[in-house]
C-alpha cells in the first residue's frame, strides 16, 4: 500500500474525458513524475490531488485516510504552479510565512523556518525582495520554499519550470530533486518533458488520454517500453515498417527474426520501434547478402553522438542510427551500408 | 524606411493642441471662475467672504453636508462589501454568470432616475417603515446607483491580477475562503477599490434627483432649497462641492498611474 494513493480516478469536462481511470501509488519519500502530451490529463491529476477539481468517480488517499472530500485547505498539500504565483503584495519572506501565520505559529519560530528554508532553495539575501524584483527562476524558488514551510504531507509539482529558460530550467530540476531528497518529501511532478521527469525520478509515470500507460524506474521506461506510445513519447525512435511473417517481420527483402511477430497474422502490417542508439552499423561493399541495407543520407553532429539518416533501399523508409561521434566519421553522406538489428532491442507492434 | 516629422506639422500639431486645451479649459474653467466671482461678490462692488463662511453658520446645510458624506462612505463600503466577494467568486467558481453580473451591475446607468424613483417609491414604504425615514436609509439606491462605475474598476482590478492561481496557491497554504478574500484579493486590487470608493463618493455626493423626489435632505437638495433664498451661498457650496469631486478624481487618476514595473532576467 502506498502512501499517496490514486484509485481510478475519472473527470469529465463538458462530456469530454480527461482523466480515464487513473491508478498511481507513490510510496513516502518517493518522486514519481507524471509525462505525457499535451492534454493527456497530468494537471487535472495533480488537481485532483491537490483539492482544486473533484473527481467524478474514484479516491485519494494519503498515508491510509481518504481525503477525497476534503477541502483544499485542510488537506496539507505543498503546491507549486506552472504560472508565477508569488502574493504580489507580500516580500519572499512574508509569501513563505504565510502558510505559518494561517497555522498559527510563533513569530521567532516563523522566522527561524523562513530562514531555514530561503537557505534552502539558495536564496538567503532575498527575503525583504518582493516577487516583481525577482527572476523567474528565483520566484519559482520562493514558491517552492513556500509550498515547504508547511511541512506538507505531499509535494505537489505542475510544470514549475516550464517558463523558465533552458539553463535555468536543468539546475533547478536538479536542486528540487536534492531538496526533495533531503526532506525524504514525497512528490509528484508534473511534466511533458521527457528529459526532465527521466533525469529527477524515482519512477516515471507515462500517460496518454486520461490513463497511466506505464509506471516504472526511469531506466526500465527507457530501455523496456511497455507500449509503442510509451517508446515514441519517451526517447528518439524509429517507426521501421514491415510484414508480419511466421516468427519474423520483414522489411523489404530483409528477414528480422523475432518471436514478436509470432501473434500477428502473416503479412499483416506491423511497425518495428527501435531506437536509434540500438541499431548497428558496417559499411557494405558488394552483393546484397540479406542484411538490411540502405545508405547513408544526412550527418548530424549531437555532441556525444552523431545521428546517421539511413535511406533504406528498396522503400526508401528513413531510419536514425545513433553512432559515437568519433566513428561516424567513417559513414559519410552516401555510404552504403548494412542495418543490424538482430543484437539490438526492439519491439514490434501492429501499425 | 525612416520616417522623418516635418517641423512645419509637428508645430502644426502643438498649436493644435495647445487651441483644443484653451478652448476646452475655457470651456471648464469659466463656469467655475464665475462661480468663485459670483460667491464672493460683496455689496457695492466689493469682495467678500460672506456666502463661504455662511455655509457653517447654516444649521440645516451642516446637517445636509454632514448626511451626504455619511452616505457617501456608507454607499461605498455597502458596494465594496456587495461586490467585491460576488466578483472574486464569480471569477473563480463561476465564470458562466459573469455576463449575467456584468449586465445586472450595468443595469442602473441605463434607467433613468425618475424610473428608478416610481420603482423605489413602494419599496421606500417598506423600508421606512422597518428602519425610519433617515435619510441614511439612502445607501440602498445609491450601493445600486454607483454599481456601473464600481464594477468596471473593479473587474480591471481583477483582471490584472492571476486570481485563480494565486487563490489556489493560499487554498493550498491552508487559506480559508474568508482569508483568500481578505490577506490576497483585497490588497492585490487596492487601487482599483480605492478607485471604485473615489467614483461611488464623487457620484453619492452629485445626487440630487432621487433623494429629491424621495424628500430626504442631502447636500444638493439643500443646495437647491438655499438657491431660492440666497443664491451666493448656493453657488458657494456648489463650487467646494465641484472642486472636492475634482480632487477626488485628479486622486483617482494619480492612483491609478502608480504601478510597479521591475523585470529581472535570470
Ligand atoms: N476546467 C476545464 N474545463 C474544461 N476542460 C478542461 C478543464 N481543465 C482541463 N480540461 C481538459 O481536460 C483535458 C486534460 O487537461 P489537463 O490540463 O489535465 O492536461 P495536461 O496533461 O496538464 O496538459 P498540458 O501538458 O498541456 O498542461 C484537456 O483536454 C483539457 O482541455
Ligand atoms: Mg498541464
Amino acid at each position: 500500500m502506498g502512501y499517496l494513493e490514486l484509485k481510478g480516478l475519472r473527470k469529465s469536462f463538458g462530456g469530454q474525458p480527461a482523466l480515464d481511470g487513473l491508478d498511481l501509488d507513490l510510496s513516502e519519500g518517493e518522486l514519481v513524475s507524471l509525462l505525457g502530451p499535451s492534454g493527456c490529463g497530468k494537471t487535472t491529476a495533480l488537481r485532483i490531488v491537490a483539492g482544486f477539481e473533484t473527481a467524478d468517480t474514484g479516491h485519494v488517499v494519503v498515508a491510509g485516510k481518504d481525503i477525497t472530500a476534503v477541502p483544499a485547505n485542510r488537506r496539507d498539500m505543498g503546491m507549486v504552479f506552472q504560472a508565477y504565483s508569488l502574493f504580489p503584495n507580500m516580500t519572499a519572506a512574508q509569501n513563505i510565512e504565510f502558510g505559518l501565520r494561517l497555522r498559527k505559529a510563533s513569530g521567532p519560530e516563523r522566522a527561524k523556518r523562513v530562514d531555514e528554508l530561503l537557505e534552502l532553495v539558495g536564496l538567503g539575501e532575498f527575503g525583504a525582495r518582493y516577487p516583481h524584483q525577482m527572476s523567474g527562476g528565483q520566484q519559482q524558488r520562493v514558491a517552492l520554499a513556500r509550498a515547504l514551510a508547511i511541512q506538507p504531507r505531499v509535494l505537489l509539482l505542475d510544470e514549475p519550470l516550464s517558463a523558465l529558460d533552458a539553463k535555468v530550467r536543468v539546475s533547478l530540476r536538479d536542486e528540487i530533486r536534492r531538496i526533495q531528497t533531503e526532506l525524504g518529501m514525497t512528490t509528484l511532478f508534473v511534466t511533458h518533458d521527457q528529459e526532465e521527469a527521466l533525469a529527477v525520478s524515482d519512477r516515471v509515470g507515462v500517460m496518454s488520454q486520461g490513463k497511466l500507460e506505464q509506471l516504472d524506474s526511469p531506466a526500465v521506461v527507457y530501455r523496456e517500453p511497455a507500449s509503442a506510445f510509451v517508446a515514441q513519447f519517451v526517447g528518439v525512435t524509429n517507426a521501421v515498417l514491415g510484414k508480419a511473417a511466421s516468427g519474423a517481420v520483414r522489411l523489404g527483402t530483409f528477414t528480422l527474426p523475432t518471436d514478436a511477430a509470432a501473434e500477428l497474422a502473416d503479412g499483416s502490417d506491423v511497425k518495428v520501434i527501435v531506437r536509434p542508439e540500438d541499431i548497428g552499423i558496417v559499411e557494405h561493399k558488394g552483393e546484397s547478402n540479406g542484411s538490411l541495407l540502405g545508405s547513408v543520407l544526412t550527418q548530424s553532429f549531437l555532441g556525444p553522438v552523431t545521428r546517421l539518416v539511413v535511406r533504406l533501399d528498396g522503400d526508401e523508409q528513413l531510419v536514425r542510427v545513433d553512432q559515437p561521434s568519433n566513428l561516424a566519421a567513417a559513414y559519410p553522406p552516401g555510404t552504403a551500408v548494412a542495418l543490424d538489428f538482430n543484437a539490438s532491442r526492439f519491439l514490434v507492434v501492429p501499425a | 524606411m525612416a520616417v522623418t516629422a516635418k517641423p512645419g506639422r509637428k508645430i502644426g500639431g502643438t498649436v493644435l493642441r495647445w487651441v483644443v486645451l484653451v478652448v476646452l479649459g475655457f470651456y471648464f474653467v469659466l463656469p467655475l471662475v464665475a462661480m468663485g466671482e459670483f460667491s464672493t461678490r460683496g455689496i457695492n462692488n466689493t469682495r467678500s467672504l460672506d456666502s463661504w463662511t455662511g455655509i457653517f453658520s447654516d444649521p440645516d446645510l451642516v446637517d445636509a453636508i454632514l448626511t451626504s458624506v455619511e452616505l457617501a462612505v456608507l454607499s461605498s463600503v455597502l458596494m465594496l462589501v456587495l461586490l467585491v466577494p460576488t466578483m472574486a467568486w464569480i471569477r473563480l467558481r463561476l465564470p458562466k454568470l459573469g455576463r449575467l453580473v456584468e449586465f445586472l451591475c450595468l443595469l442602473p446607468l441605463t434607467i433613468p432616475a425618475i424610473v428608478l424613483v416610481v420603482g423605489m417609491a413602494p419599496l421606500y414604504a417598506w423600508v421606512n417603515y422597518f428602519l425610519g425615514d433617515s435619510p441614511l436609509t439612502l445607501t440602498f439606491v445609491y450601493a445600486v446607483l454607483v454599481l456601473p462605475f464600481a464594477y468596471r474598476a473593479i473587474d480591471a482590478g481583477l483582471a490584472s491580477i492571476d486570481l485563480k492561481t494565486l487563490a489556489e496557491a493560499a487554498r493550498s497554504l491552508g487559506a480559508s475562503w474568508g482569508t483568500v478574500l481578505w490577506r490576497i484579493v483585497v490588497p492585490n486590487i487596492r487601487t482599483a477599490l480605492i478607485g471604485a470608493s473615489l467614483l461611488s463618493v464623487a457620484l453619492v455626493l452629485g445626487e440630487f434627483t432621487i433623494a429629491s423626489l424621495l424628500n430626504f435632505e442631502t447636500l444638493q437638495v439643500q443646495v437647491n432649497l438655499i438657491g431660492k433664498r440666497n443664491a451666493g451661498l448656493s453657488i458657494a457650496v456648489s463650487l467646494a462641492c465641484l472642486v472636492f469631486a475634482f480632487v477626488l478624481l485628479f486622486l483617482l487618476s494619480y492612483v491609478g498611474q502608480r504601478r510597479r514595473v521591475t523585470v529581472v532576467e535570470d
